[in-house]
């Protein structure tokens, strides 16, 4: 061998070395996302917002659940069903997606929705899933059926609830985009009073439609779903992606200020519908109080 | 020849240029490996440091962070708000702990004590803006260390819910509360007519001296038409006036459902209230007595301990026990004239009581105006709630501040601490290597 092939050599095995080390600590890096996507496909979180607000005369609990998407956590979703009981929220809310669109049977979805309008009472909106569903897949049942079970299902209009001393407006929207002018959102916006007593809360299922659309409305509390995190978080960074912002999302998840002062609290979700898993993303139960102080 | 031998020889059989070539490729050969093991040990620190990092970051999670604010006056003098003391080691008190473990969902489920036991609470600056070593520190920084690893719940949200709760006792113990505008018709319920009236008057004052203490702190305050200072010219023209009249036209017509309970109930009240009145006129003549029997040489050499306005003790000659006599007496007269002027009034009551007929008209019209005054009194709370929540929307909500410290990803993944631990690594492989190497005489390399 001569000394030309030598460095050759030399030059091959340091570059051998890095590529083992890189592919190790590929291993390694994937062995975590795959720990973490695992986890995410077992448990989930439960994370505590917290919104002041003086038109409630005492503190007001509220717990969101969006992006179900079948998913149970333990058998009939007892765990997560015992979980929301020992937070006591004075009101639940649906942020839609509870179903899968291409799956059939959501049987074990409605007895959740029995079972959390028997702890409080229960709001939901539709997500794209269950619209789809509805309205693609010929399930024209499907809304009827999550309103038997004592859920108030909210679509483009508003509901009035007594939580303990405090008269709450409930208003759900449904649509996104054009879908927002087309199918009543719209109208349903426009009939609100701008001046309202008491708390005012709007639940929208995709996110985006509050900055720029909803946020020209008064209310004071706006929640939402659909992002599920961003499917992949990386640290410091966020949601890798989501299907209205692409690439680093702002509405991935988190507590948001909107423009008309009201606060925008988005869940990451508790489960998922792609094939992509979820990484670094935990799914979470959202709980809300709103705080006089 | 033994094998050294025949290596000499060899060796000096060759030519000087193929030995130089042969030195040349031997350096080479010991420079490659050198590389090589460069690389690899770069690798290794990569991957530990890569570990480390993800280990760091995790841990980081169990930890967090908060800054409590008090953002008052008092706080610099170690009160809370409505002038009570205020310990800020609070947060740990079992009565916090136990709210959030309940917001948390969490009861029976982690004990309180084991919850206080993860906080740590420390000043914010060991010293005052003005250099001061000692003073009363207004910022505390809260730290949680979640060793409970409570499930689903992150140290950030165990934090956040004990911050909650402690503002939720901070604000029901240590400020005003709205509850004396709860209004509800419940509180007028009474057997008779008078007593109704007499609630009407408690509730009304309670109210006036409620706006009062508004319009100390912001006399200027309104919002749309209705402001402080309109609500309490209300509520004074309401017991100037309207309590007045109505409780005249009572009276006057001697209005009572049940007038023997009623005589009966202000006959026992005269008589109390004659007790009361000879005690406080005997308690006034004792002083008076002392004083009298006092011998006025004394005044000047007796020394006795007094207080000063500020709580400090000194000897006093001036201030002698005389003047604690005097306004004694002098306390006790007045509550006599006081005693006295409810008992002429109980007594005038009670004659018009006694010497009226019922008339059911003159009821039905006592009936009608004391539902008319509790409308109205129900109506002048609704607006001073109206009012009061934009004042505390304006003003209130910001006696306490907490503000989450974020650990950013660069400090949370502790370059220091991942640099020490992956050279310690690296340090321990390379040692455990030589040592093999030493141990298997150069065959394992």
């Amino acid at each position: 061998m001569n000394g030309r092939g030598e460095a050759a050599h030399g030059r091959g095995g340091t570059l051998a070395a890095a590529l083992v080390t890189l592919l190790l600590a590929a291993a390694m890096l994937g062995g975590i996302a795959l720990a973490s996507a695992v986890r995410a496909g077992r448990t989930y979180e439960v994370t505590f917002y917290q919104v002041i607000n003086a038109d409630v005369s005492q503190n007001v609990r509220f717990v969101l659940l969006t992006d179900l998407h079948l998913r149970e956590y333990g058998g009939d979703n007892a765990g997560l069903i015992a979980d929301v009981a020992a937070l006591a929220p004075d009101a639940i809310l649906l942020g839609g997606d509870l179903v899968t669109y291409g799956t059939d049977g959501y049987d074990g979805m409605l007895a959740l929705c029995r079972a959390l309008a028997q702890i409080a009472p229960s709001f939901a909106v539709m997500g794209n899933h269950e619209d789809e569903m509805t309205f693609l897949g010929g399930d024209a049942q499907l809304p009827e059926l999550f309103a038997q079970t004592g859920v108030t299902v909210l679509r483009n209009r508003a509901q009035t609830v007594q939580l303990g001393a405090d008269t709450v407006e409930i208003v759900g929207v449904s649509g996104y985009g054009e879908g927002f002018e087309r199918y009543g959102g719209r109208a349903c916006m426009e009939t609100l009073d701008a001046e309202h007593a008491g708390l005012r809360v709007v639940m929208a299922h995709v996110p985006t439609l509050f900055p720029g659309t909803l946020d020209a409305y008064a209310f004071d509390l706006g929640v939402a779903g659909h992002t599920h995190g961003g499917i992949v978080r990386l640290p410091a960074l966020g949601g890798l992606y989501s299907a209205e912002e692409g690439l680093l999302p702002v509405y991935d998840g988190g507590q948001h200020a909107l423009d008309n002062g009201a606060e925008l609290i988005v869940s990451r979700g508790l489960g998922h519908s792609g094939r992509v898993p979820r990484i670094f993303n935990l799914p979470e139960l959202v709980v809300i109080d709103v705080n006089r102080y | 020849m033994d094998a050294k031998e025949r290596r000499i020889s060899r060796g000096r059989g060759r030519a000087p240029a193929e030995r130089a070539g042969r030195i040349t490729l031997a350096l080479r050969g010991t420079r490659d490996w050198a590389k090589r093991q460069c690389a690899a040990l770069m690798g290794c620190a990569l991957l530990i440091a890569l570990a480390l990092s993800c280990l760091h970051l995790a841990a980081s999670r169990d930890t967090a962070h908060v800054t409590l604010s008090l953002q008052y006056e008092q706080a610099a003098q170690g009160l809370a708000p409505n002038g009570a003391r205020l310990s800020l080691y609070e947060i740990k008190s079992s009565e916090v702990m136990e709210r959030a473990i309940a917001y948390a969902g969490l009861t029976g489920r982690a004990e309180p004590q084991e919850l206080a036991d993860c906080l740590v609470i420390r000043p914010a600056s060991e010293a005052s803006v003005s250099g001061e070593r000692t003073f009363i520190c207004t910022a505390y920084t809260i730290t949680l260390n979640d060793r409970l690893h409570l499930p689903g719940r992150s140290a950030e949200a165990m934090l956040s819910l004990v911050c909650k709760a402690y503002k939720d006792v901070f604000y029901s113990r240590y400020t005003d509360k709205q509850t004396v505008l709860d209004v509800s018709d419940a509180f007028f319920e009474a057997d008779d007519d008078l007593m109704q009236l007499e609630l009407i008057r408690i509730k009304a004052n309670q109210l006036a001296r409620f706006v009062n203490d508004r319009l100390k702190e912001n006399k200027n305050f309104s919002y749309g038409a209705l402001s402080f200072s309109s609500l309490y010219r209300q509520l004074d023209r309401f017991v100037q006036y309207d309590v007045a009249n109505l409780s005249a036209y009572l009276l006057e017509n001697g209005i009572a459902r049940d007038r023997e309970g009623l005589l009966a109930m202000l006959d026992y009240k005269i008589r109390m209230n004659t007790l009361r009145y000879d005690r406080a006129v005997a308690a006034s003549r004792v002083d008076s007595e002392a004083i009298r029997l006092y011998d006025e040489a004394m005044s000047a050499v007796v020394m006795i301990p007094t207080a000063d306005a500020d709580g400090g003790y000194y000897m006093s000659r001036t201030q002698t026990g005389m003047d604690d006599f005097a306004a004694h007496a002098d306390e006790k007269l007045g509550e006599a004239a006081q005693v006295q002027a409810v008992i002429a009034y109980d007594r005038y009551v009670s004659g018009k009581l006694a010497g009226a007929a019922p008339r059911p008209e003159a009821e039905q019209k006592a009936d009608e105006m004391i539902r008319a005054m509790q409308a109205r009194l129900q109506t002048i709370a609704a607006q001073i709630r109206q009012v009061d929540d934009a004042y505390v929307r304006q003003t209130r909500r910001e006696y306490i501040s907490f503000e989450k410290v974020e650990v950013p990803v660069p400090v949370a993944l502790d370059p220091a601490g991942t640099a020490a631990g992956t050279l310690a690594i690296l340090a321990a492989v390379l040692l455990g290597r030589f040592v093999l190497l030493a141990l298997t005489g150069g065959k394992g390399a």
